[in-house]
């Protein structure tokens, strides 16, 4: 078993009174046959030559063959759209994780009544979700020039993380960074820029990168903000272009589970090697 | 933080609000129109059937609710392997759900695993799942349980491992069955937690469906699967319609409002004032 999943198995370990019990052990694992067999499905399916899937639609493979990894990367340009996506994530990651740090500094150093309520009005624009905001969004940056552009495409990702961003942030600092930890550096004669470099972002690390792993899960994730945003053939980024792929190119059903695991591949590795932020993030924003 | 968030969420909102009253047409003139847009919806046939799609699916949220708690609970005692069956059943959570929308039109179309499976059982001619128009909305209902199982685990885990462990121990002594435990112990306990899982589930059924619906249904047949999310977009970027799309925003967060109420009433007196949304 990996490491990442070892604080679920600790937790029961601790907690039951009773030793395993096979039965039941067997039961989960049957009810975990659903969440398995799609991607099992998937792979065999993209693994599959084209002759093969139309005898064979839902078997085991007879003969694997990585063609339609191929068909599908030359069809959608799967290769730009995995870059674009980065640049776009990649921006929107930075962004995210820096804005939310600075504000909830700034908002952790200026209590008052007044920036508390603008604090609350911030983090409140999470209740806005993209179906409120995308059309005139769209309206906005098209007349402005700045539809197609994947850096706008970021900075739109970090407006729409920033707010959870902002409420994460301030929270796990109000919890876990006291002030006289600040006042001390202060007093040993370290300025705000050190105070911030040597004590505050070293204390904040955990929190950020879960924060990261969030952000980037979304982002990536996200369809509707970006097919609304870039509908340049020519700049789109990859989940829009895998759904664009599946919705043109019916036919080829290999080759669109072959864009499909090439998608997934990316957030495949965030999340084995980030699932405890996932976790850690989803708790915290349900006030865990 | 505070240019961010006001350029890319509450100025876009602002002006699509203010612009729901307008004949709204970016880059020319937008004549205003008063509530036109508002009458136009309401007296729309393609509206009420969105309408009462949404909720169709709302009838889900009980299933959502109580297939993760089932499982979470299960989880929790004498099972091996809880961490890695606790990260299969999270995988699908955390995954693109439009790539899963994708998926999921391989798996339930005409010739896919799961009608060659039930012809395998001897049905003959098992239905075309995505494309009949009274299977549609009851397969997203099942699509969505199976994608939103892995967070509501999660969410039941945590709660249930903040339960006094002593609680379970002394019902057991007192002879109470797996079902008495759960229906007396657990479900008390995570009244709060349940009430907040609703919440986001209310949310995701209104402003959330657009990836699944987009891959698997494209709203068809019909109307039949269209949710607000997805004909908001439609609205707005097939048609043109953008002042017609505003006011079915401003209609949705009305809708999500009216909802959430409703939610609050059923689970009863107030508690706390850490609120979710």
């Amino acid at each position: 078993m990996c490491g990442c999943c070892s604080d679920g198995a600790a937790a029961v370990k601790t907690l039951s009174r009773h030793a395993a019990s096979p039965s039941r052990t067997f039961f989960v694992a049957i009810c975990t046959l659903p969440m398995l067999y799609p991607f099992l499905f998937l792979i065999a399916t993209a693994l599959k030559p084209q002759a093969d899937f139309v005898s064979n639609p839902s078997g085991i493979p007879h003969h694997l063959t990585f063609a339609n990894f191929s068909s599908a990367w030359g069809v959608a340009d799967l290769g730009s759209a995995l870059l674009h996506s980065l640049l776009a994530v990649g921006v929107g990651v930075v962004l995210t994780v820096s804005v939310s740090a600075a504000g909830a500094y700034w908002f952790y150093l200026h209590r008052s009544r007044l920036s508390t309520l603008l604090r609350g009005a911030l983090v409140a624009t999470m209740a806005l979700p993209p179906p409120v905001f995308i059309i005139p969004l769209y309206v906005l940056i098209s007349t402005s020039g700045l539809a197609n552009n994947l850096f706008v495409l970021g900075v739109v990702y970090a407006g729409w993380n920033a707010s959870f961003g902002l409420y994460l942030v301030h929270t796990y600092m109000k919890r876990g960074m006291p002030p006289d930890v600040l006042d001390a550096a202060q007093i040993d004669g370290a300025s705000r820029p050190q105070i911030l470099r040597y004590v505050v972002l070293p204390l904040l690390r955990p929190v950020l990168a879960t924060l990261s792993v969030l952000a980037f899960v979304w982002s990536w994730s996200d369809l509707l903000i970006s097919i609304v945003l870039i509908q340049d053939p020519g700049r789109r980024t990859l989940i829009p272009a895998t759904a664009l792929l599946t919705t043109r190119y019916n036919t080829d059903l290999p080759a669109n589970a072959a864009a499909v695991v090439i998608a997934l591949l990316p957030m495949l590795l965030v999340f084995l090697l980030g699932q405890r932020h996932l976790r850690r993030g989803l708790l915290a924003g349900i006030g865990k | 933080m505070l240019i961010v968030i006001g350029a890319v969420i509450v100025t876009p909102t602002v002006i699509a609000i203010a612009h729901s009253f307008t004949n709204w047409n970016p880059g020319y003139a937008s004549p205003y129109v008063g509530l036109q847009n508002y009458t136009l919806l309401l007296h729309s046939a393609q509206f009420h059937t969105i309408l009462r799609n949404e909720a169709f699916l709302l009838i889900g949220v009980p299933f959502w609710i109580a297939i993760p708690l089932l499982l979470a609970f299960l989880l929790y005692e004498r099972v091996r392997f809880s961490g890695l069956f606790g990260a299969i059943f999270f995988f699908p959570a955390t995954a693109s759900p439009a790539l899963m929308g994708i998926l999921f039109t391989l798996i339930l179309g005409p010739e896919g695993p799961l009608n060659s499976f039930l012809k395998s059982l001897g049905w003959k001619s098992p239905p075309d799942w995505l494309v009949t128009a009274n299977l549609v909305k009851p397969v997203l209902i099942a699509v969505v349980a199976w994608a939103t199982l892995g967070t509501g685990i999660i969410i039941f885990t945590a709660g249930l491992s903040a339960i006094p462990p002593e609680l379970f121990e002394i019902a057991e002594i007192d002879g109470a069955t797996w079902w008495q435990r759960l229906r007396f112990v657990v479900l008390p306990a995570l009244h709060r937690l349940i009430e907040m899982w609703t919440v986001i589930l209310v949310i995701t059924v209104f402003v959330a469906l657009f990836p699944w619906i987009y891959t698997l249904t494209n709203g068809g047949p019909g109307y039949s699967s269209t949710t607000v999310d997805y004909d908001i977009y439609q609205n707005a970027l097939t048609n043109g319609y953008f002042g017609l799309a505003s006011a079915e925003m401003v209609y949705m967060l009305f809708l999500i409002g009216a909802v959430l109420v409703v939610v609050w009433v059923l689970f009863g007196r107030r508690r706390g004032g850490e609120d979710f949304v």
